[in-house]
């Protein structure tokens, strides 16, 4: 009787230091996760492309980049000084942003049943205003053209250190992907696609945050909050 | 019914701590809230760019009310996701003495000065020297880099304060501290006096700034500016995109309501460390006569707040420029390139 009061007591005496110490390690604990929020996104749009003999053969990908940093992009090539035209400045502006991609996967991850496939170069880029949103659109073959029959096709397009958020085009506020963010072009008869949203496990998202933190020094976080797209054709 | 030994109480308080931190973490609550507060920041942030859209299109009450809620919640989740300032902070008030509503205005101080120096960055930057958005957002590189070093000069400055006054007690032990921690803290407004302003100290009686006031002081300001120091480069960049959007106004308004956002989770935070130390302090009243048990504490706070300043910097240091737009290579950094010339002079 007497010990469960005192530690009752005490425990009760305890708890306001309980908090302030746990809020203090707890801050230590999240660092991690403190520079992974987004600080500008990118909507995309994904056609799958199919040849003449039914194979998938390219992702034809669009990217609006938000409001934001589409004026501080279009401050940068209005500022250019010389008399190129906005149209060539735009070209030149897609240009370089396909060989940035071109080190760093393309931003776009692709699997057949699991297993990785390989891309080809980045083709056909083009680079234009839409009102307030920049627009960047291109081709990304696949380093062969594959039969998706009876197979489950998936991709993910995001930014791994998680600075630009890549999401499908959705509705108004947000929630649901627009089944237009991803079609077909020539598809076989009978494929379906599919947009499946993130499901960030915390356990895994606070693993790699601390982990990532001390081995290279910015958590990689940006795949836990990708979405999936998937194509799958009938056997 | 006995009392508690001072210690007992302490370390039963401790292992409370961490058998609680514990119990969270291993069910996955911690994980969940904080890729929740990702989430939220995420959404705040769309909402945020489509606010100051709106206001344009249609101002009134509803947009503006719209824009100032959506800024507000940002500033508090933004400050919920950490960042050194916090650690600062917090290790800074529970080593260091000072009263609640000190805790207070130094949160408050230190995250307002975020925004004014966001603000002061594009307006100075952009608008004055005629630099691009995307090149004061990178500026935001240097100004971090000051600010870890400023850490570092805080904590060594805390230290060396503790050395000395530990050195003063070996000098004269009874006399200083004896004086210091001498009054009964059972009474209510205890949290008035429990700052550390060693011998000759008249509680209550703070009209006259004495050296040792002083020199708090001029230490807190120096806490609050390595943290201020360092704007955020999200408000950066909307500061800059409302500016061409010519908006600015609006922007200016978006960081204030983000700077007091921020301010209400930072102090939450600060108070809750102040009332840790102060419990702490009175369970170990009885003690503290015998030995500097401040000063002790006073070198430990400082001790961690160096070591933090000083990975921080190195980190920096290591890693150079902090990730942008994946797509878009660094400003200025584009040598070669036909489009983004290279560096500016002023860069």
């Amino acid at each position: 009787m007497a010990i469960q009061g005192l530690l009752s007591q005490s425990l009760q005496r305890g708890w306001r230091l309980s908090l302030g110490i746990g809020l203090g390690l707890s801050m230590l604990g999240w660092a991690p996760l403190a520079s992974a929020h987004p600080h500008g996104w990118v909507d995309i749009s994904v056609r799958g492309e199919f040849d003449a003999q039914g194979r998938l053969e390219a992702l034809r990908q669009q990217w609006r980049m938000d409001p934001f940093y589409s004026q501080v992009v279009m401050e940068e090539l209005a500022s250019v000084d010389d008399d190129s035209s906005m149209a060539e400045r735009l070209d030149a502006l897609g240009g370089e942003i396909r060989n940035n991609l071109a080190t760093q996967h393309n931003l776009t991850w692709i699997d057949l049943d699991n297993r990785e496939l390989a891309q080809g170069e980045v083709v056909d880029t083009n680079t234009e205003i839409d009102g307030e949103r920049l627009v960047f659109e291109f081709v990304l073959p696949l380093a062969q053209p594959v039969a998706l029959g009876g197979h489950l096709l998936r991709y993910r397009v995001f930014d791994p250190t998680y600075y630009i958020e890549m999401v499908h085009e959705a509705n108004a506020d947000g929630s649901q992907p627009l089944p237009e963010a991803l079609t077909l072009d020539r598809a076989p008869p009978g494929c379906t696609t599919r947009i499946v949203k993130a499901k960030p496990d915390p356990q895994k998202v606070m693993e790699a945050a601390m982990l990532d933190k001390t081995d290279t020094g910015e958590p990689n976080l940006g795949r836990f909050f990708a979405e999936t797209g998937e194509i799958r054709c009938p056997g | 019914m006995p009392r508690l030994s001072p210690w007992r109480s302490v370390a039963l308080a401790l292992c409370g701590v961490l058998l609680a931190a514990g119990t969270i973490y291993w069910l996955g609550w911690w994980q969940q809230a904080a890729v929740q507060v990702v989430l939220w920041q995420r959404d705040l942030y769309h909402a945020l760019t489509a606010a100051i859209t709106a206001i344009d299109r249609a101002p009134g009450l509803a947009t503006w009310s719209v824009l100032l809620g959506v800024s507000f919640g940002y500033g508090v989740f933004h400050a919920a996701g950490p960042g050194h300032g916090k650690v600062v902070l917090s290790t800074y008030l529970a080593s260091q003495g000072g009263a609640w509503r000190r805790a207070i205005v130094l949160s408050a101080l230190a995250s307002l000065l975020q925004g004014l120096v966001a603000i002061a960055l594009v307006a100075v930057l952009v608008f004055g020297l005629g630099w691009l958005t995307r090149e004061a957002m990178a500026s935001v590189d240097q100004a971090e880099l000051a600010s870890f070093v400023m850490v570092a000069l805080v904590g060594l400055w805390l230290c060396w304060r503790s050395l000395r006054r530990l050195w003063r007690w070996h000098a004269a032990p009874r006399a200083a501290a004896g004086h210091a921690h001498g009054h009964d803290h059972a009474d209510d407004h205890t949290h008035e006096h429990t700052h550390d302003h060693g011998a000759g100290c008249g509680c209550g009686h703070d009209h006259h700034v004495s050296p040792q006031r002083a020199q708090a002081w001029g230490t807190a300001a120096l806490t609050v500016l390595s943290i201020g120091i360092r704007p955020c480069s999200g408000a950066v960049l909307l500061l800059g995109a409302s500016a061409l959007l010519d908006q600015f106004g609006k922007g200016v308004v978006a960081v204030l309501a983000m700077s007091l956002g921020t301010a209400l989770t930072v102090s939450s935070l600060a108070l809750a460390s102040v009332l840790a130390r102060e419990w702490t302090q009175r369970r170990l009243a009885p003690l503290s006569g015998r030995r500097p048990w401040g000063a002790w504490v006073g070198f430990a706070g400082g001790a961690v707040i160096l070591a933090l300043g000083l990975s921080l910097t190195l980190a920096q240091w290591q890693q150079g420029p902090a990730p942008g737009a994946p797509f878009l290579g660094s400003p200025g950094a584009a040598a070669g390139s036909p489009l983004l010339p290279g560096a500016r002079d002023a860069s």
